[in-house]
């Protein structure tokens, strides 16, 4: 299941990334994602609540809280183990290949060319 | 409820009603904080996105919808379609050639499937009982064919089924085209016509059996009967061929639905 979202969709990757610090309801991951992504991702209410039900399904986020504001229903949504190992293997993922352009030249594997 | 929140509650409706049921206030209060002071309308993209949101979501039912939800349907329609077959060959015969008491058999024929239609709704078992009602009522006064029983058996066959999928009236709009479908004579006579509006009501629900199988579904399986009824007509293949295209468009989300439902009861 962890395998599914390789690589991940940027709006995907932030979302799961603005529930690193703990759970958050529906407003508070837009605007966590907007600064985390410095303004690049904008999510839409339609488009994170569909990103909210896949990541449900796919077990990588779970609701865990439930208050009443100005009398609607707020929930809040954490990550799973999962979603946390599936965050961390996309973060590894996008470090090795950013490692291969930014690194200094001299830490660089260059044995092909001497 | 100010404006706002009533035009976000009308871009809602394109979710499923029990998703809104579950989830309207939550996004309603979500798409209020994100919306900037003093704006009165909803954004273009916070409209795209709730539109796409909602046909996803049906997409998403659609898939895990009972195949037998359908079948039901399909039963259903055949044996109003019978009834308004008969009532219309009722209406166009020369008084003359009334058989005695036609018009009373007539007018609890329609009772019935009004009745029928009601209770379909609250009740199976009773829908079951009217519907066999309605059916013995047709036979004898005049009997067509062996579709009626057909559809009479499917009928109770789904019905027996506990599953109650959701409900929607949209779903009735099968009904005109399989009024044409079965009685070529019946509305224009005029035989282009004719094929143009079974042309129009097939291939009407293809797009939509993207989010919701079942009306295209029912048509494909009214189109088998139908197809047995009719015998070889001019349009028989043309027909045959969109009932082959509908019935493609419908079996790819169902049958989709069905593996991953026996993949999930096999992990």
């Amino acid at each position: 299941m962890a395998r599914k979202n390789v690589p991940m969709r940027e709006p995907t990757y932030f979302v799961l990334a603005s529930l690193v610090d703990g759970p958050l309801h529906g407003y508070a991951i837009i605007r966590r994602t907007g600064e985390l992504s410095a303004g690049r991702v904008r999510l839409a209410t339609g488009t994170l609540y569909t990103a909210l039900d896949r990541l449900t399904t796919e077990g990588y986020v779970t609701q865990v809280g439930e208050e009443v504001v100005n009398g609607r229903t707020r929930r809040s949504y954490a990550l799973t183990p999962e979603g946390t190992a599936a965050l961390q293997a996309e973060a590894q993922r996008m470090a090795a290949a950013a490692r291969v352009v930014i690194a200094p030249a001299k830490s660089r594997p260059r044995e092909a060319t001497a | 409820m100010s404006p706002l929140e009533r035009r976000y509650r009308r871009l809602l409706r394109a979710y499923p009603k029990q998703y809104r049921s579950a989830r309207a206030d939550e996004m309603i209060g979500t798409l209020l904080d994100a919306t900037a002071p003093g704006q009165r309308r909803p954004s273009a993209r916070e409209s795209v996105s709730l539109i796409a949101g909602g046909v996803r979501a049906r997409a998403a039912r659609n898939a895990d919808m009972p195949a037998l939800a359908s079948l039901r349907l399909a039963a259903m329609l055949a044996c109003s379609v019978y009834i308004a077959d008969t009532a219309a060959e009722m209406f166009t015969r020369r008084p003359d050639e009334h058989q005695a008491g036609a018009t009373y058999v007539l007018a609890i024929s329609v009772a019935l499937l009004v009745a029928t239609i009601l209770v379909w709704l609250v009740r199976r078992a009773f829908a079951v009982a009217a519907l066999a009602a309605v059916l013995a009522t047709g036979y004898f006064w005049h009997v067509r064919g062996i579709w009626p029983y057909l559809a009479v058996a499917l009928a109770v066959l789904t019905a027996l089924r506990a599953e109650r999928p959701p409900k929607s009236w949209l779903w009735w709009i099968c009904l005109p085209a399989a009024f044409w479908l079965i009685d070529p004579s019946a509305g224009t006579g005029i035989e282009a016509f004719h094929f143009a509006l079974i042309v129009t009501f097939m291939l009407a629900p293809l797009p939509w059996a993207l989010v919701d199988a079942r009306p295209a579904f029912a048509l494909a399986i009214l189109t088998a009967f139908f197809g047995i009824a009719l015998g070889v007509r001019a349009f028989a293949a043309v027909a045959a061929v969109i009932c082959l295209a509908i019935c493609l468009a419908m079996a790819a989300p169902l049958l989709a639905g069905m593996a991953r439902r026996r993949r999930r009861a096999k992990a």
